[in-house]
């Protein structure tokens, strides 16, 4: 009886006009972000080339990490306890000009052996911020100063990831907060050289590993 | 494994399994039909259920990385369709979550709203602001809906699933389901049959 009402119901609504008028409105394509399809391979790739590298990953300079993690500590409880902002310095970069700050951040950057020759840099990223990020990326020479090849993952917490395979060398880097701000790595040594009032930060991967 | 499946989802499961078994035999580009063909669809039942697009582009994104992961990894689905949305639907769940933590309200989408005016404002077939009120007065239709309502009123009526996909991809059963869409019909149509002209 229960479920003959309910059967009756379903076909009720199943003949309604404004279910049906919703439900067509409710179908229109959104515009989405042309670079969707993009995002979504170059971390499906990245995520291929971690899998095919296979399982045997160690982590190069461990001593690194550790003093990676208590610098970043350090840096978060000073940012915290003196409000400080973000952690840019010298003239702010003409194309953050007026946004605003990121807050708090901090990052940590481990390397794992991958490919012969590449090493699996990770980058991550840190906020107290978590309701105003709702996108993390990250620019470097590595790959072309482009703002949306390169996404972290949300780790959920405020906490950003990603991994890029790179060969040793020296490489400058910093992230974007939400397609706009950019922010270096406050975890990280910064390049002497500025071409735009606010200096890179510094990542170089050695051959057993990074500095 | 997900039920019987209706005419259209059998021939998408046709299309899509030579797809898969290319994806799974190390192919990754192949990858990118898959993504192009259920994008819209996805990011649409996510952007309903956060009620913001950039969070919706990126909880789909999350769902297409986790489901390529278990395409490679785990065992060969058997529709990739519902495959990927149970995948969404728990990311969604799980966003949804963390943001009523945040109290952010479901109609605070600033980016959203900005591109979809935009795209509005391009679109030559409208004539004038008719469609757009009603627009207006849907979302806020849908924003009464709880949560669980949302989810099954999407599934069934804009993914047009059977109940028996919806069950299995949920973890409800089919009363409850029904139940949930039954409410949500109530809801709406109580909300838009005057914005429609519906008696």
């Amino acid at each position: 009886m229960y479920r003959d009402r309910q059967e009756r119901s379903l076909d009720q609504e199943q003949g309604d006009e404004v279910i049906r008028h919703a439900a067509a409105r409710l179908r229109v394509p959104l515009p989405i972000d042309s670079g969707f399809d993009a995002r979504v391979m170059t971390a499906v790739r990245a995520e291929a080339r971690v899998a095919k590298a296979g399982s045997g990953h160690r982590v190069v300079r461990g001593w690194w990490t550790g003093v990676a993690l208590a610098s970043v500590a350090a840096l978060v409880l000073l940012a915290v306890r003196s409000q400080i902002g973000s952690f840019h310095t010298g003239t702010p970069n003409p194309s953050t000009r007026g946004l605003p700050t990121t807050g708090a951040t901090a990052s940590t950057i481990t390397a794992t052996q991958g490919r012969p020759g590449l090493q699996r840099v990770r980058f991550e990223f840190v906020t107290p911020e978590v309701g105003n990020v709702r996108r993390v990326t990250i620019v470097g020479s590595f790959n072309g100063w482009n703002t949306s090849v390169t996404p972290l993952r949300s780790l959920g917490r405020g906490r950003w990831a990603t991994e890029v395979p790179l060969s040793p060398g020296r490489y400058t880097y910093q992230f974007v907060i939400n397609g706009r701000q950019w922010v270096p790595d406050p975890g990280a040594p910064r390049d002497a050289d500025s071409d735009f009032g606010t200096s890179n930060s510094v990542v170089t991967v050695a051959q057993g590993g990074m500095t | 494994m997900i039920g019987p499946p209706d005419i259209e989802g059998s021939s998408r499961q046709d299309e899509d399994a030579p797809i898969v078994a290319r994806v799974r035999a190390g192919d990754v580009d192949a990858y990118a039909i898959l993504v192009s063909r259920y994008r819209d669809a996805a990011v649409r039942y996510a952007y309903r259920m956060l009620g913001d697009l950039s969070d919706a582009e990126d909880v789909t994104q999350d769902a297409f990385i986790r489901a390529y992961r278990s395409v490679t990894r785990d065992q060969e689905p058997v529709r990739f369709e519902a495959w990927l949305f149970k995948i969404l639907v728990n990311r969604c769940r799980t966003a949804a979550a963390r943001r009523s933590r945040r109290r952010k309200l479901f109609v605070e989408d600033h980016l959203g709203v900005d591109r979809w005016a935009a795209q509005q404002a391009q679109d030559s077939r409208r004539e004038g602001e008719t469609d757009f009120e009603m627009d207006e007065e849907l979302d806020r239709a849908m924003a009464r809906l709880n949560d669980a309502q949302r989810e099954a009123f999407l599934l069934k009526h804009v993914n047009e699933m059977t109940y028996e996909d919806m069950a299995t991809l949920t973890g409800t059963p089919i009363p409850a389901l029904k139940m949930r869409v039954s409410r949500a019909c109530e809801t709406l149509r109580a909300c838009l049959a005057e914005v429609y002209h519906v008696s």
